[in-house]
């Protein structure tokens, strides 16, 4: 009996520990769909952009879907504290997927948000990280974009959209832009939000790279550098498609001197190869992918034909991965990760060489050696004939 | 004023209750007086008493009640051979208990006869629709079985309905039911212990297994406690199941109900005990455990592919009846980052401006809905569908339209209703019911470790009881793997080669191994 009612005693207890009062209701609560980071110089800058309810079904829609929210403090944790002040609903920072970093922000010091992100649990490891480039994450926020209702939620999927479309940039989440932040050997890159056009027309769209060194940002990958940095990241874009020149011509053709290529799937090894204190890296790629679209009226059945147009997409892909190369190292930047891959085959020599390791990357050659195989055509019988 | 009564003229007149037990007197007079005073105020007890024999020197009486027997056999078969053929037989002995036999054996062409001795029996017999006959000198009577009343016809199960395999159900007169499993196991090994139960109903109460696969001792705790039951009455067989279950304070039903003959049968062969009442239509299947009441007779009528994939949406449907709600409530409530962004603005839309917490709101739906169910049940046919609509269409839609609840919960609390009435068995359904709402609660305090020590306290109540002796988880507690795949699946007829077990089981095979291909 006694055990009875001290098992009575402790679930009633629970029920008190737990308590009705910690839950919050729907109706409580304001989703917030992406939040922004930015700073002045002097203070903090956080804007959020929020989903405001939707009609219930039948009544007719107007007005706003979301609304931007900004505040300035000498602090990140301040500034959204002091939202509280003009809400009356208790936002959801959690359900965030999106995270922009404004370019002021990223070039003095990300630290400045980092330290908040890791101690915050309501900022989770898997939300993508975004640098507004040029303008603020506010500003980003403000702009719609069809058939999105929020441009929170339209950035995540356009990174995710692309990745199996154009296939140059990849998404960084903020575990792994943490990592690669406190990790030496690695430097984090993170993808470029930009506004084009003005008033009703303006529209976002993601250019380029942003190369971080340490917790600063140095620089730009442009989109053939950011090609390259996908293609050298294992797993980091689905298809691509880049046009080489038609086999056997030098100049410009009838219609045009391209053909376009889609890369279907890739695989990419980047072993440094170390003779003494000369390091070489030795990158190997080996590329599969298809015909879709070419203009010149050459039969890719024939096999030279076929060889040549492979040996020009792994030209292509050696392009960009070289410029990628070029950037990183002008930049001081090692975002290809090539120290911490020194580090795991050789971790002795790492630690001679991790302290200068900034300038001894930049002057490390590679060795790139790329094979495309071409798949298919994409066609039943034979080319159409252009007249 | 007062009478004085004359001493000497007062009889002492001997209670009922002392009377019953007293046996047959070779006088049949004191036989009539007797059952005149037990049968006083029975308007339905027939007594016709007429002679025998070519001097008519007998006298004899015959006993039965109307409307529980077979008036014209009695007239046919009783009264018309005793008044024509007993004068015709010359060697017909009309003496005392030889009278009763010569009866028996050269007069009478009832086939169901046998001798009574006692006033008790005798009381028994009409009672249960027998008729009686008592003869001048002889302290035995006879009993004539011509058991007969009006009864439904054997119809479809009404709550165990299946679109193949059989469609007669049991009905409320016990030899039609014991008659319904003896056509499908027509076996000697059947064994049907008739066990008369009730103190005043004298209820009898049917005990069927089979002999050389049911553990003896397991059939003989359930008889032993069936017979001692002192209850006053047993109206339905719903009142033997507390009596027979091992843990009694609990609403974990250990035994299943079932108007399925098949389903009676294919119990029985699998070692189990069927209970069945005079009266009811139900019989009481036992022992039982909990994932069987997730299996439909149907799965085994069927391929094996369709009634696994049926069986796996009837475990679906149970987890969606005991936490759909619950989950929606600790989700909604606690935990709202596991919900996605689109899906959560959906629930907001449809919660905006309601003026309970989720909990209430769920409360107060599935309250409204087991009252729909419950009145469902009660009211007439005529009027049932009508009121089922008023409630489900009118006042769901007129409670969303004045924002008393969201459209959601609606959607939820239907899904679960629906998922509920998915479980083949009516005591199933009502374990689950029961346990929604606690389940429920717990979310409302608790969010999801609420929903989970629930679900820990229900499994921790069911690990601990017993069916006649049977873990109440088997086969998944303890983990029998080889009668798992009949659980969660439904294995092939060929690879059913052994029995579920069963402590003390006489025989686990149900056939020989089908030999392999080539071998």
């Amino acid at each position: 009996m006694a055990k009875k009612f001290l098992i009575t005693l402790l679930l009633i207890s629970f029920l008190l520990l737990g308590g009705c009062l910690d839950s919050t209701q729907v109706g409580d609560t304001i989703v917030v769909l992406a939040h922004g980071w930015d700073t002045d110089g002097k203070t903090k800058l956080f804007s959020a952009q929020m989903a405001l309810t939707p009609p219930r079904e039948g009544e007719m829609e107007t007005g706003p879907k979301f609304m931007v929210v900004s505040e300035r403090a000498p602090s990140f944790a301040e500034a959204a504290r002091n939202l509280s002040l003009s809400l009356p609903r208790l936002p959801l920072w959690s359900m965030a997927d999106t995270i922009v970093i404004g370019e002021e922000l990223a070039r003095l010091n990300t630290n400045l948000f980092t330290d908040i992100a890791t101690r915050n649990p309501r900022i989770r490891y898997n939300v993508l990280l975004f640098v507004a480039k040029g303008t603020t994450p506010s500003e980003i926020f403000q702009v719609e974009v069809p058939p999105e209702d929020y441009s929170g939620t339209a950035l995540e999927r356009i990174i995710e959209n692309q990745t199996g479309q154009a296939g140059i940039y990849f998404p960084m989440n903020m575990k792994d832009f943490l990592f690669e932040t406190s990790t030496s050997g690695v430097e984090p890159s993170l993808p470029q939000i930009i506004l084009e056009g003005r008033g009703d027309q303006t529209k976002l769209k993601i250019q380029g790279m942003a190369v971080f060194k340490g917790c600063q940002m140095v620089g730009s990958l442009n989109e053939q550098q950011s090609r390259g940095l996908a293609l050298l990241k294992p797993g980091a874009i689905k298809r691509t498609i880049f046009n080489i020149k038609q086999p056997g011509t030098d100049g410009p053709g009838i219609l045009s001197d391209n053909i376009a290529i889609e890369l279907t799937s890739y695989q990419v090894k980047a072993k440094p190869s170390i003779k003494g204190k000369d390091i070489v890296m030795n990158i190997s790629i080996k590329a599969k992918g298809n015909i879709i679209e070419d203009n010149s009226n050459h039969n890719t059945d024939e096999p030279q034909i076929a060889k040549a147009i492979e040996q020009a997409a792994a030209q292509a892909l050696r392009r960009d991965i070289e410029s990628c190369i070029n950037q990183a190292q002008a930049l001081n930047s090692d975002i290809m990760g090539w120290g911490l891959s020194i580090s795991r085959s050789h971790p002795e020599l790492w630690q001679e060489i991790e302290g200068d390791w900034p300038e001894i990357f930049a002057g490390i050659p590679s060795n790139i050696k790329v094979e495309f195989k071409l798949i298919q055509t994409y066609l039943q019988k034979d080319v159409f004939p252009l007249r | 004023m007062r009478y004085i009564s004359k001493k000497g003229t007062t009889k002492t007149r001997i209670p009922a209750e002392e009377l019953i037990t007293q046996g047959i007197s070779a006088d049949l007079q004191v036989n009539i007086d007797n059952l005149k005073v037990l049968l006083n105020r029975c308007s339905e007890a027939v007594i016709r008493e007429f002679t025998l024999g070519r001097e008519s020197s007998t006298r004899c009486v015959l006993l039965y009640f109307d409307g529980i027997s077979d008036k014209a056999e009695i007239e046919e078969h009783l009264i018309k051979p005793l008044l024509q053929e007993s004068a015709n037989i010359d060697q017909l002995s009309l003496e005392g208990i030889k009278c009763l036999q010569s009866i028996k054996d050269k007069v009478l062409s009832l086939s169901q006869l046998s001798y009574i001795n006692t006033l008790e029996e005798i009381c028994h017999h009409i009672n249960s629709g027998d008729a009686v006959l008592l003869v001048d000198g002889s302290n035995q009577g006879l009993s004539a079985g011509t058991r007969y009343w009006e009864s439904r016809s054997i119809q479809t199960p009404e709550n165990e309905l299946t679109i193949q395999g059989p469609k007669d159900g049991f009905n409320e007169t016990l030899r039609y039911n014991t008659a319904l499993i003896r056509r499908r196991l027509k076996t000697t090994q059947l064994k049907t212990e008739i066990l008369v139960i009730g103190r005043l109903s004298k209820t009898d109460v049917l005990l069927s297994y089979i002999e050389d696969i049911a553990p003896p001792s397991m059939v003989a705790v359930v008889r032993d406690r069936l017979l001692k039951i002192n209850l006053d009455g047993i109206l339905d067989s719903g009142y033997l199941e507390t009596y027979i279950s091992d843990c009694k304070w609990t609403m974990f039903s250990q035994v299943e109900y079932t108007e399925r003959p098949d389903r009676t049968c294919a119990h029985l062969l699998e070692g189990g005990v069927a209970i069945m009442v005079d009266g009811s239509p139900m019989a009481l299947l036992a022992p039982i455990t909990f994932p069987q009441f997730l299996i439909s007779a149907e799965d085994y009528y069927q391929n094996f592919v369709a009634g696994s994939i049926y069986r796996i949406l009837r475990f679906l449907a149970f987890f969606a009846a005991l936490t759909l709600p619950s989950f929606y409530v600790a989700i909604t409530s606690f935990h709202h980052e596991m919900i996605p962004t689109d899906l959560y603005l959906a629930i907001a839309s449809t919660r905006e401006g309601i003026p309970f917490p989720a909990v209430v709101e769920a409360f107060l739906l599935e309250l409204t809905f087991e009252l729909l169910r419950e009145a469902g049940l009660r009211l007439p046919r005529a009027i049932g569908p009508a009121v089922s609509i008023v409630g489900a269409l009118i006042i769901g839609e007129a409670a969303v339209r004045a924002g008393l609840v969201s459209g959601l919960m609606v959607v939820v609390v239907a899904f679960t209703g629906i998922a509920s009435f998915a479980i083949p068995f009516y005591n199933a359904s009502v374990i689950i019911r029961v346990a929604r709402f606690g389940i429920l609660l717990a979310a409302g305090f608790l969010g999801l470790p609420g929903i989970i020590m629930a679900l820990l306290l229900m499994l921790i109540r069911m690990e601990n009881i017993q069916s006649l002796g049977k873990p109440y988880l088997s086969p998944l507690s303890p983990l029998e793997p080889a009668q798992i795949s009949d659980i969660l699946v439904r294995r092939p007829w060929p690879m059913n080669i052994r029995r579920p077990y069963l402590p003390g089981m006489l025989n686990r095979n149900r056939q020989s191994a089908v030999p392999k291909k080539g071998g």
